[in-house]
């Protein structure tokens, strides 16, 4: 199951999306979070599931490697479903059974969350997909920049992130050797009670808790050995390169999120 | 990771008899397939094509895990870095993991637990202690001593003793070695870039690349064929070294298969008298 999980991974390739500039690609994903929440109206709905299918297809995204992926998300995304199903109390009544009653609200609600859901889910797997760890944190530190005036250490928050990004492969690669080690020791990860299989993981938690410790401190000494002093004055060797291509996403996204706007004021 | 764009074939058209009781090696490039074929022998990896016996066990793509659970009984593996997988309170009771999870009573674990941590050199002392508190060495005994405490049959070893210093490595291969002799149907599998232990322990030895076998020797074939070594880039060990060393700077013969110390020094003395007598 580890395998298959593909949020934060990125698949290396020459596509549209690949080409395109990090902060274009983030303002984007945002823009989209923001006003598919705002809005109800069937025409901006249509737009957003367009911009979603048509972002998935530029991006070149294996379907059946994407599909694997996405499986245990779409667990999430019905559970959602499920709870507005029982929870909303609007509407006709379309199903009655004494102790559980559905209305023709949560069918629409539930809906409605559901696939607002699902279209932000893929839309930010497609950024991370198409997104090298690197690209990703610099453009959010540009991004960000602007907050340095306040004082938020914007440059410390970026490196957090790629450093977490950085070692997420690694932990899964050691979680899986680790899993492997304790297996062949005879442990069963699939076979007893739940409190049994639970128990279990201790000898898998345990050893990669420790090494991450060790890594962490490692990988301080590391920097701090070679005179590592944050952002104040530090140039980049990597430069992003705003081109027309990205203006043109920026416009279209800028444009979903202005007729979002519209059909909630009128 | 079948079906992802990162799928890779690790193994391809292996086809090998090891037989038991014999001390193997597997030797062979970073990629070449060793450590998959390592795992393949006690069913952490399954073959996606094909077919292996291990024991009474018979493996195939459609085994079940479950299936697969006595086997590890049968075969124990010792793991690169195999301290990366301790994890319990105390020393002892790190040890006895193994044994409780195969049943084993709690008695019989931790008397089976003490009497293997003090062959593999880990004092009473220390017993109590936490695994997290011991040297690096001390921890890899400790690990080893994990997977010993399982009586297997056939021991798998990943290259156990990298990161060690030379002293270190000797006395855990000369402790595996031990091991071996005890029993005669105990049977080793070794991964090891180090050609002198290979030369030194195995009584037969596999070449991989490629994920694929290259050939099968016993040592004193493959360590003294110059030409062999060179097109498979392996090194050729001291001992050998040493006595072809001697055969060009003397102009005579020497036989150069020799993997111990007493053995090199039996064959400088034959070369010896071969020169009073000659």
């Amino acid at each position: 199951m580890m395998d298959n999980i593909i949020i934060g991974q990125y698949l290396p390739g020459k596509s549209f999306v690949h080409s395109l500039d990090p902060r274009a690609k983030i303002t984007a994903v945002v823009l989209f979070m923001v006003f598919i929440f705002i809005s109800r109206d069937p025409f901006v709905l249509s737009m957003a599931v367009g911009l979603t299918v048509a972002a998935f297809l530029a991006a070149g995204i294996p379907p059946r490697f994407f599909w694997k992926g996405i499986r245990v998300i779409l667990l999430i995304v019905l559970l959602t479903f499920t709870l507005h199903l029982f929870m909303t109390r609007e509407g006709e009544v379309w199903l009655d059974l004494g102790w559980l009653t559905i209305y023709s609200g949560g069918v629409i609600e539930g809906g409605l969350i559901a696939l607002r859901l699902f279209l932000l889910i893929v839309l930010a797997t497609m950024l991370t997909l198409t997104t090298t760890p690197v690209d990703l944190t610099d453009g959010m530190e540009r991004l960000m920049s602007p907050l340095e005036r306040v004082r938020v250490p914007t440059h410390e928050l970026a490196l957090m992130m790629s450093i977490a990004l950085r070692f997420i492969p690694t932990l899964l690669g050691e979680t899986q050797k680790i899993i492997k080690a304790q297996t062949a020791r005879g442990a069963s990860f699939s076979q007893g009670s739940i409190w049994k299989r639970l128990n279990a993981l201790i000898p898998v938690l345990i050893p990669l808790f420790a090494q991450s410790f060790k890594r962490a401190e490692d990988l301080a000494i590391a920097m701090e050995a070679r005179g590592y002093a944050g952002g104040e004055g530090r140039t980049k060797f990597r430069q992003l390169a705003w081109r027309k291509r990205d203006t043109l996403i920026l416009v279209l996204f800028s444009a979903f999120g202005a007729f979002s706007i519209t059909t909630r004021i009128l | 990771m079948s079906g992802s764009p990162f799928e890779k074939e690790a193994l391809r058209d292996v086809s090998l008899v090891l037989s038991s009781g014999k001390y193997h090696a597997v030797a062979g490039h970073t990629g070449s397939g060793k450590s998959t074929l390592l795992q393949l022998f006690n069913g952490l990896e399954k073959p996606t094509k094909g077919k292996l016996t291990v024991g009474d066990w018979t493996i195939t793509p459609e085994t079940k895990q479950r299936d697969l659970y006595e086997l590890r009984r049968y075969a124990g593996i010792v793991f690169q870095f195999p301290e990366q997988q301790l994890f319990d309170e105390t020393i002892v009771k790190d040890v006895m993991y193994g044994p409780l999870n195969l049943g084993v009573n709690k008695e019989k674990a931790e008397q089976l637990a003490k009497d293997t941590l003090l062959r593999v050199g880990i004092g009473e002392e220390l017993h109590g202690r936490s695994p997290f508190e011991l040297s690096g060495g001390q921890m890899r005994r400790t690990a080893i001593a994990g997977v010993l405490a399982m009586e297997p049959e056939l021991l798998l070893l990943d290259e156990p003793t990298a990161g060690l210093d030379p002293k270190g490595q000797k006395e855990i291969m000369e402790l595996f070695y031990d091991w071996f002799k005890e029993k005669p149907e105990r049977t080793i599998v070794l991964i090891s870039h180090d050609m002198n232990q290979v030369a030194r322990y195995a009584d037969h030895v596999v070449v991989m690349g490629d994920g694929k076998k290259q050939l099968e020797k016993t040592p004193a074939e493959l360590f003294t064929d110059e030409t062999m070594l060179q097109t498979y880039q392996l090194a050729m060990p001291e001992t050998v070294r040493i006595l072809k060393a001697l055969e060009t700077a003397s102009g005579r013969p020497v036989a150069s298969d020799a993997f111990t110390r007493e053995e090199t020094l039996q064959r400088i003395l034959a070369w010896k008298r071969g020169e009073r007598s000659g």
